[in-house]
């Protein structure tokens, strides 16, 4: 199970600020390690952001996010007790999913 | 100009005092124990130093949000100033990340520069617990300690930071291009075998110039003594001043009421924008993304956190002059 | 893979062209490649817009993109854009020098504002873009990030 995500919802007038961190190697395919070899290629491929079942963000993402990648959106429609679901899904198939409550 | 005149007076002095039999006999007294500990403020990798206090994580991210996040990021992550979490184990790679989780040694180090120079524009304002509690906070952003954790003088010295085999002076934090910030080497070669007075002031010179000059000093050697501004975190409108508000916000970090620090002052802002109908607009959006330029080179950072209501209040106050009740 | 694939072209919209574009071949340079989706794996910068379904795109002052003129670490590069467009659909962020160009895409959808913060990888000193989709064409804004190469560790 991979890391938990640190998640950051804040209500800033009629908008939600949410900013979000994630534990993940973000690994290019490119690199190689000591011995020479390809470190084979890990990475975040999509992000979906959910509030009150609306999708308010997707995200498709490549290799040159940066490792443990900080992503940060604005939405309107969310209020102070909502919750919001962020999910990521990587190249090998792993997936994250967590729940935070707008404040 | 005090500054420069009281130096100029503490050099003359000295050439002037030359000609006396006991020429030093006149300078100096001991420091008080109080003076002493103003000055005393290491803090050693053991532990040596630590005052007694403790302080949590949880804690840590009350005070952390308000007071830190403006310029580090809420995770610690932005490198607008210097990032805190983020490049472990990257300092060996090709793209090493000088961050404080990725670079100290000791987390001692950690805690005594908190104590000591920040929040960057009005360091000390802090207790010794909320030192602890933001230290211990910043430490699990970095995912060096667990989310329950609560932090003493006792088990500070005790987190294992990751490089703490690894460190080095011979890279900067901040700069791009990685000069050190202190790199003192004692030089003790080549010395003069003997020193020679080869001029000298008439006799009550100084005296009669600066009166006593032991005075000129004194001052500057109880820092202790200097008045801090309690903040406490931010909490909503009615309860608060707008110029409370502004505290709580972490606006006062970077600008003065009527002084600039980093930012402009209050005053100066609302006279610019005197009989400005769009100002509080303008003023919000500012505020509200961040920018430069307006009044020099100094970045503020966006501030997403502080809310609305907060800031019309403080807005209002600024532009009306920010009086001081 | 696959329903990440279809989920991503789903999502753009753009079946048909990315299909054109695996046909080419080009995405076999990378023989151990993992990501099937052509926007990423693409070698050029014309190439990576093309498969988002872009082939004309002009400057606009109403994008604007946040990122510094120099980077000591090219691993973390902080990146934000916020379009002040009307009817912005997404974001897309590229890095010219890059060896895949495309970065992110960012679905905008009605109620969320066309604004997003992230922070990239930047193999060399390049300009980085931000191309935004709107109703009324696509746009876009640029910026040089120069990247200091990193030395020894400590």
């Amino acid at each position: 199970m991979p890391d938990p995500m640190r998640i950051r919802a804040v209500m800033m007038g009629e908008v939600v600020d949410v900013k979000i961190l994630m534990s993940h190697v973000m690994e290019t395919g490119q690199r190689k390690d000591a011995d020479g070899n390809v470190v084979p290629a890990h990475y975040i491929t999509e992000v979906t952001a959910t509030c009150k079942d609306k999708t308010v963000m997707s995200a498709a993402w490549g290799p040159s996010v940066a490792k443990n990648p900080y992503f940060s959106f604005r939405f309107k429609g969310g209020a102070k007790g909502d919750k919001l679901s962020i999910t990521w899904k990587d190249t090998a198939g792993g997936t994250r999913t967590d729940e935070v409550t707008i404040n | 100009m005090f500054r420069s005149s009281a130096l100029l007076a503490a050099l003359l002095l000295c050439a002037g005092s030359a000609t006396a039999a006991t020429p030093w006999q006149s300078l100096g007294e001991p420091l008080t124990a109080r003076e002493i500990s103003s000055w005393d403020i290491d803090v050693r990798p053991d532990g040596m130093g630590l005052p007694p206090g403790k302080g949590s994580v949880e804690q840590g991210q009350t005070l952390y949000d308000a007071q830190c996040a403006s310029c580090h990021g809420v995770f610690g992550e932005s490198n607008d100033y210097l990032a805190l979490t983020g490049g472990i184990g990257t300092l060996a790679s090709d793209t090493p990340q000088r961050t404080v989780a990725s670079k100290l040694d000791y987390a001692t180090t950690l805690w005594e520069y908190i104590n000591r120079a920040m929040p960057f524009t009005h360091s000390k304002v802090l207790t010794v617990d909320e030192v602890y509690a933001v230290t211990a906070y910043v430490l699990n952003l970095a995912e060096i300690l667990p989310m329950d954790a609560t932090l003493d003088e006792k088990t500070l010295p005790a987190v294992v930071m990751p490089n703490r085999e690894g460190f080095t002076q011979a890279h900067g934090f901040m700069t791009v291009d990685g000069k050190p910030d202190v790199q003192a080497k004692a030089c003790m070669q080549d010395c003069t075998g003997e020193v020679t007075v080869s001029s000298e002031l008439p006799a009550g010179f100084t005296e009669e110039m600066y009166g006593d000059i032991r005075t000129h000093f004194r001052a500057l050697a109880g820092l202790t003594d200097l008045p801090a501004t309690a903040l406490a975190p931010a909490t909503n409108a009615g309860t608060k001043s707008p110029a409370e508000l502004a505290a709580a916000n972490g606006c006062l970090t970077c600008h003065g009421v009527d002084t600039p620090i980093v930012g402009p002052a209050f005053t100066a802002i609302a006279e610019r924008y005197a009989g400005n109908p769009e100002a509080s607009a303008l003023l919000t959006a500012k505020v509200r993304a961040g920018g430069s330029g307006v009044w020099g080179g100094a970045m503020m950072p966006a501030q997403a956190s502080i809310p609305d209501s907060d800031l019309a209040l403080v807005l209002a106050w600024l532009l009306a002059g920010a009086p001081a009740d | 893979m696959k329903k990440t694939r279809r989920g991503f072209l789903a999502l753009t919209g753009q079946l048909g062209l990315a299909a054109a574009t695996l046909a080419t071949g080009l995405f076999s340079r990378l023989a151990q490649a993992v990501d099937a989706r052509p926007a990423f794996e693409a070698t050029s910068f014309k190439e990576a817009l093309a498969s988002i379904g872009v082939t004309e795109h002009k400057a606009s002052a109403e994008i604007i993109l946040k990122a510094p003129d120099i980077a000591e670490n090219g691993a973390v590069v902080p990146v934000e854009v916020t379009s002040k467009l009307p009817g912005t659909r997404s974001i897309a962020l590229l890095v010219e020098k890059n060896p895949h160009q495309m970065s992110a895409e960012f679905m905008i959808p009605e109620g969320t504002e066309a604004f997003v913060s992230t922070r990239l990888k930047v193999a060399e000193t390049s300009d980085v873009y931000a191309v935004v989709k709107t109703d009324a064409g696509v746009f876009h804004a640029a910026k040089v990030v120069k990247v200091t190469l990193g030395g020894c560790g400590g």
